[in-house]
């Protein structure tokens, strides 16, 4: 058959993804945006059928196309990630009592690009699609981010988004030129293995040549990552535009966009700096690698943690939160094992319920409320006590206690993480743990413990309540249950095992 | 194999009938909400607690209906396990066992706690918690349950904190009063500290073995004893097996909770701290008998500490007025007793003490519940006397419970405690120590056991004849009277003395169970005494129980029983001749109150301290001088860079910087 | 190696110098003359009004951005259109590619998705340079914050005015606490 058929055929969710994208475009349109909610409904429906295709693929086994898409278990396990997470973004957005009604289509098309964008970030080894991927998901997420344009919280974290998204990915795309003019490749497979006869190409020789201006390249490049995933010291532009994003759009930053940083880190350290590299320098420097993400990971964790102690509004201490949590995922990434990967992919889908939920509930109490503030939840835990009862196991999980599946994600990289040697490491995440305790639990306190002076009625929205109690029983569930969640993440391994 | 997987069901049914007696507490408590004198759903919890009870009864009798008909050596029941954590050296996996011993628990505990079930409808009637305490004591026999049945010392553990928590709310359930909250406060922390050994212990053990199922562990004792390394691990392990069961089963020094227990409702005194949930560390030892066999110098320190506790606890309730007080002392003082027989290995004799104690003890629990409730809530003794005529049901059924515990020849609680006694008489050397200490034990549990009865149903009537009128307790009450006191009675049939040459059933039922830990201790042939040697210390036996039921009840009595109102008299004239003494003993050995003065307040002190001036000042301060520091700091920035960004931009470049340098720091290979 | 970057570095502060050294024999050699009229913003001639710092219509970007899409639109499709003739017969860049009619679809598609783009914004009335709120294709929705209505140039200027007024004001009380830090 003709390659290039054939590759088509294999890229179908993508494609399927990117009609579906236009589709909502162009019915939006020719409908005048009358009633968005059927653009919502389409929506879930396309996603639906992607979700079943990927579903279909997974276990396959790994083919690149083009000389650049890698369709594999991997990427198939992230791209299920993400369609999952934006379908239940776009319930929320449904769900959403503060949002219009008529002329919203944008905001799934928007979203639909951004996962687009996803899915070729993780799927690739090359550079260069990585770079268009990045760029496609970032513009979509600073239009979301400034979607309430009316308001000036919303309109001000869309500019910070841009200033600081536009200023990371320089810088990576910085350093992607110099590993480029070094190694003359950008496919990073290639790049491990490449060796140069009279021109030194490829990362070995480079390395033997010197070490310097591939560090320089290699920390830019990390700057993209982190960028994405929120670390330290690249995060400042999380607080801010969580914050200001309406809550939906949050949610999709904290959970899928997130996802697609960690899965293209793994990539990267995979390809370029796996434990048993190919070369005695590559695991020399693979160490140091190692280190500085280590490093990152309890600065990361941390300062995310310190900053969400004394935060006032739900929505700003759980933008500290994920960057606390992208610390911990960093654990798994610095012991660059098949096992520490594993473990962060495991907590990342960890990562996925507890944050959905949280998110979740915060929006419906903005729904109910009107706010976002701690203080304000008083009480509320005995008007409506299934949410409340349900974002106590997504505390509890966060937090990283059984019988949760937080707990259970946690145990597996502080597991990895002693194996490897980081026990220093796993010593600062646990003593972060303890101090997560305490703003999570506020919460909890608030919604408990605390009498309420407010008259206002619980709403009442019973399709919402019931997916965030599903949430809420499957974050138990598989804190319970690992272990089919273990073997899924052990057969979309990115190393194999 | 095949699995029974009903065996889950056994637990499950109270634990259900937990939760519904849970709601129905809530709904009771909605509709007394809408009207203050609606009585609501509440009084349907005993329905469902005893269905629930019933149910789960009948369950045990089936599994031991089924173990009977197996071979004596393959006698087990198993559930498909309940697999939870793999990995590495560990594996967790909790399944539900039915063996000889955890059937013989299961009977204790569903049977006697169905007949409590049965006495508490009438006597927490009228209650405005009538629902929540049923849901409480459900919830109580569901861990307890779990305790017995795991396969696994996680599921143990979590049977055993489970029981401490329902201990804890049971005690305090009336926390309206105040003390009984604290009671409960203190059982709870004094637990806490038993629980701080059991889990270090448990960690040893995985250490070991590598797994935390006990018939492994009790399989691999052997082998570790064989190869001869570990012996000092093992020992530790068990000395901190030990010290969890100290708290649970209040040994010394950890029996200071159990007395104050007593400030729960008279039938959680009858079911957790007199008839289950304190034997559950006589029940740990059992369970894992070849680890405790396999550290005689343990055994051997076991043995003190529980002949100290037996007779401290015994001595203390030579002198307390509170009949529940009498009761709380006596059955720490039989604990004792029971860590007794374990100490000499006499693993069987052990649970034969547990479970004739937990007949006769709870009987006179019942028994006292029935007094206090016909007397309106009054404990002391002092104000009591001559109920036998206003109570003849009660009198009766506690007169059998009396005997028992005294050791009436023949009676249940003579031939077990005559069993652990013998034993260690067996066993000679130091043991005679603890034989002697045993026989003293028995003679003041004669004498207190008597004054306790001349003191409540003999004498004058010493309480006020116009206030207080003494009435018989209803039949949902007196029933389980009758039935506990037949069981306290004819309970020694199934340990009669070989010299009677007839089968011990119940050293025979656990052969399987101990013989690992006899095969350790004594090379497979335990010690036996000659039948003239036999006679004779049943002989003893009967002599002392003659000579101090006499003394405790005559002592009284040659003043008290024609009707004078002497009995209190003759308590004052004791503590005016030895008022040191007395009060010494009144005290408990002044042990709590040392207790209180040496650890607890200058922990408090210590908490002060650290609450206030660390805390408060020192942390506070950093903190918030911290906060202050950064708060200024954030305004001079934001001043300078006018909004976030910039200064946010030069962060990332001084990061990436740092990064670099990191990368370079390490120098080149 | 490290000898390698040489020219990178020789390259670099030439560059450097090279601005530095010709701004500052500038500074040396010309003529200062601070008159007023020496001092004015240069402006053709024309005396100035107001601050250089002013807004431009949000519009320009649009028709700039627009603008932008379709000459990178042409940017690629020159050399796809170039090979498209290889490419149908398998001869040249394509050879034993059979990429031929593959090729002409996807190309097809890329300015079908452009041409999409393009009437999405003229539907919007994106491309409408005066635009008031009747002329907007879609309804407006409710009223509500994250939906403000439009307002009249009066309104506007009622409702700017005195906060104008007082922002002046706090200008200069914060300009003087800044001195004052």
């Amino acid at each position: 058959m003709n390659p290039y058929i054939e590759g088509m055929q294999a890229l179908a969710p993508e494609l399927v993804l990117t009609a579906l994208a236009l589709i909502v475009l162009v019915a939006d349109l020719l409908t005048k945006g009358k009633d968005s909610r059927r653009m919502g409904y389409l929506t879930l429906a396309g996603l639906a059928v992607v979700g079943g295709m990927l579903a279909l693929r997974l276990g396959e086994p790994s083919q690149t196309y083009f000389g650049m898409v890698i369709v594999d278990s991997f990427g198939t396990f992230f791209k299920l990630f993400t369609v999952a997470a934006v379908a239940v973004v776009c319930v929320f957005i449904l769900s959403d009592k503060n949002e219009r009604k008529n002329g919203i289509g944008e905001y799934y098309f928007l979203l639909l690009g951004a996962s687009v964008g996803i899915f070729f970030m993780v799927s690739t080894n090359h550079l260069l699609l990585l770079v268009l991927g990045l760029e496609l998901l970032s513009l979509a997420s600073y239009a979301l981010a400034g979607f309430h344009k009316g308001q000036r919280k919303s309109a001000e974290a869309a500019m910070k988004y841009v200033v600081f998204g536009g200023l990371s990915a320089g810088i990576m795309v910085y350093g992607i030129s110099l590993l480029y003019g070094m190694t003359g490749t950008l496919d990073l497979a290639e790049m491990a293995t490449l060796a140069g006869d009279s021109i030194p190409t490829g990362l070995v020789p480079q390395l033997y040549l010197s070490a310097m201006p591939v560090g320089v390249a290699m920390v830019m490049i990390l700057a993209g990552f982190a960028y994405k995933m929120s670390v330290v010291p690249f995060h400042f532009w999380t607080p801010d535009v969580y914050e200001g994003s309406p809550t939906p759009v949050t949610t999709f930053l904290a959970v899928a966009s997130k996802a697609a940083g960690v899965a293209a880190l793994l990539r990267f350290v995979g390809a370029l700096f796996p434990v048993d590299g190919v070369d005695e320098i590559i695991m020399w420097y693979g160490d140091r690698f190692g280190m500085l993400i280590a490093v990152l990971a309890a600065v990361t964790m941390t300062l995310g943690n310190l900053s969400a102690l004394r935060q006032q509004s739900l929505k700003r201490m759980l933008a500290y939160s994920s960057i606390a949590h992208a610390g911990y995922i960093l654990i798994g990434v610095a012991t660059r094992t098949s096992e520490g990967f594993d473990a962060a992919m495991y907590y990342m889908t960890a990562y996925y319920f507890m944050n959905l939920g949280a998110f979740g509930v915060l929006l419906y109490f903005e729904s109910a409320l009107g706010s976002d503030r701690i203080e304000d939840m008083r009480g509320f835990g005995w008007k409506s006590p299934l949410i409340s009862i349900a974002m106590v196991a997504f505390l509890v999980s966060l937090t990283g206690l059984p019988p949760t599946i937080g707990f259970y994600g946690k145990y597996l990289l502080f597991k990895v993480g002693v194996a490897e040697g980081l026990g220093w490491l796993v010593i600062v995440a646990a003593l972060n743990s303890v101090v997560s305790l305490f703003y999570y639990f506020s919460v909890a306190k608030s919604l408990f413990l605390k009498e309420s002076n407010d008259e206002r009625p619980a709403l009442s929205q019973p399709l919402f309540a019931g997916l965030l109690t599903a949430i809420g029983v499957l974050t138990i569930f598989f804190g319970l249950f690992p272990d089919s969640i273990q073997e899924l993440v052990e057969m979309c391994s990115l190393l194999g095992s | 194999m095949p699995h029974s997987q009903w065996l889950w069901m056994i637990p499950a049914m109270p634990l259900l009938g937990s939760i519904l007696c849970g709601i129905l507490h809530f709904m009771t408590l909605k509709a007394r909400k809408a009207n203050a004198d609606a009585t609501g759903p509440g009084p349907l919890a005993s329905l469902v607690a005893n269905a629930a009870m019933a149910v789960s009864f009948g369950l045990s009798c089936l599994a031991i209906y089924q173990l009977t008909g197996m071979d004596s050596a393959a006698r087990l029941l198993e559930s498909a396990p309940w697999h939870w954590i793999e990995t590495g050296k560990m594996s967790v996996d909790v399944s539900m066992v039915v063996d000889p011993l955890s059937s013989l628990l299961l009977l204790v505990i569903t049977g006697i706690g169905l007949l409590i079930h049965i006495y508490s409808a009438g006597y927490m009637k009228g209650d405005p918690g009538f629902a929540k305490f049923f849901s409480y004591l459900n919830l109580f026999v569901a861990a307890m349950l779990m305790l017995v049945m795991s396969s696994s010392l996680l599921g143990l553990f979590i049977g055993w904190e489970g029981v401490g928590l329902c201990s804890y709310l049971l005690i305090g359930f009336w926390y309206h009063k105040g003390w009984p909250a604290e009671a409960g406060q203190k059982a709870f922390v004094v637990n806490r500290i038993g629980d701080a050994f059991f889990v270090i212990g448990s960690f040893l053990l995985i250490q070991l073995f590598g797994t935390l199922d006990l018939s492994e562990i009790g399989a691999g004792v052997a082998g570790l004893l064989e190869s001869g390394e570990h012996s000092t691990q093992l020992m530790l392990a068990a000395l901190l097996l030990f010290g969890g069961a100290c708290g649970k089963s209040a040994q010394m020094p950890l029996f200071v909770w159990l007395p104050d227990a007593m400030a729960g409702p008279t039938p959680v005194s009858a079911l957790i701290h007199a008839a289950t949930m304190v034997t559950s560390g006589v029940y740990l030892v059992v369970r894992l008998n070849p680890l405790f066999a396999a550290s005689p110098g343990v055994l051997l320190f076991i043995g003190v500490v529980a002949a100290a506790t037996a007779f401290i606890a015994g001595t203390s309730a030579m002198a307390q007025r509170d009949l529940k007080g009498v009761l709380a002392y006596s059955t720490v003082s039989q604990l004792g007793y029971m860590f007794l027989g374990l100490a000499a290995g006499a693993w069987s004799s052990a649970i034969f003490h547990l479970i004739t104690h937990a007949f006769f003890k709870a009987l006179l629990f019942l028994g006292a519940g029935s007094v206090i409730h016909g007397m309106h809530e009054e404990q002391d003794m002092h104000k009591m006397g001559g109920l036998r005529r206003h109570m003849p049901k009660t009198f009766i059924t506690f007169l059998a419970g009396a005997l028992a515990l005294s050791g009436f020849p023949l009676l249940s609680g003579f031939i077990s405690k005559d069993e652990i006694l013998a034993m260690n008489f067996a066993r000679g050397g130091l043991h005679y120590g603890l034989w002697a200490v045993g026989v003293a034990t028995a003679a003041i549990t004669a004498f207190y056991t008597w004054r306790m009865v001349a003191l409540t149903f003999f004498g004058e009537e010493r309480f006020d004849k116009d206030k207080v009128h003494p009435h018989e307790s209803p039949f949902s009450m007196t029933l389980p009277l009758f039935i506990l006191a037949g069981l306290a009675l004819a309970g020694g049939v199934l340990g009669i003395p070989p010299v009677f040459h007839a089968t011990h059933i119940l050293e025979h039922w656990l052969e399987p169970i101990t013989a690992p830990g006899n095969a350790i201790l004594f090379g497979g042939h335990p010690p036996h005494l000659s039948h003239a040697v036999e006679w004779a210390l049943l002989g003893l036996g009967t002599l002392i129980f003659f000579a101090f039921a006499h003394l405790g009840f005559r002592g009284l009595a040659r003043i008290g029983l024609a009707g004078s109102n002497q009995g209190p008299q003759f308590d004052e004239q004791q503590a005016a001749k030895r008022p040191g003494l007395y009060g010494k003993l009144q005290d408990a050995w002044s042990i709590d109150s040392t207790y209180t003065s040496w650890i607890v307040q200058p922990l408090k002190l210590f908490a002060f301290v650290i609450a206030v001036v660390v805390d408060q000042f020192a942390v506070d301060g950093i903190v918030n001088g911290a906060a202050k520091v950064a708060r200024q700091s954030a305004e001079r920035l934001r001043k300078l860079s006018d909004g976030g960004v910039a200064s946010y931009g030069l962060w990332m470049g001084a990061g990436a910087i740092l990064l670099a340098a990191l990368w370079m720091a390490g120098g080149a290979n | 190696m490290y000898f390698d970057y040489l020219n990178v570095l020789l390259f670099s502060s030439v560059g450097f110098l090279f601005v530095f050294i010709n701004m500052a024999v500038g500074s040396l050699i010309r003529p200062k003359r601070n008159t007023e009229e020496g001092l004015e913003t240069y402006e053709c001639g024309e005396p100035t009004t107001g601050e250089t710092w002013i807004k431009f219509d949000i519009r320009y970007y649009t028709v700039a951005l627009v603008y932008v899409v379709f000459a990178v639109e042409i940017a690629f499709l020159f050399p796809w259109a170039i090979v498209l003739g290889d490419a149908f017969d398998n001869t040249g860049a394509a050879e034993g590619s059979g990429i031929g009619v593959f090729a002409l679809v996807e190309g097809v598609i890329f300015i079908g998705i452009l041409f999409l783009g393009l009437a999405y914004v003229w539907a919007k009335g994106d491309l409408d340079w005066v635009l008031g709120y009747e002329d907007r294709a879609f309804d407006p929705g409710e009223p509500g914050p994250l939906n403000p209505q439009p307002r009249s140039l009066a309104q506007i200027e009622a409702e700017t005015k005195p906060a104008e007024a007082a922002k002046h004001g706090d200008a200069a009380q914060d300009d003087s606490e800044g001195d004052a830090a």
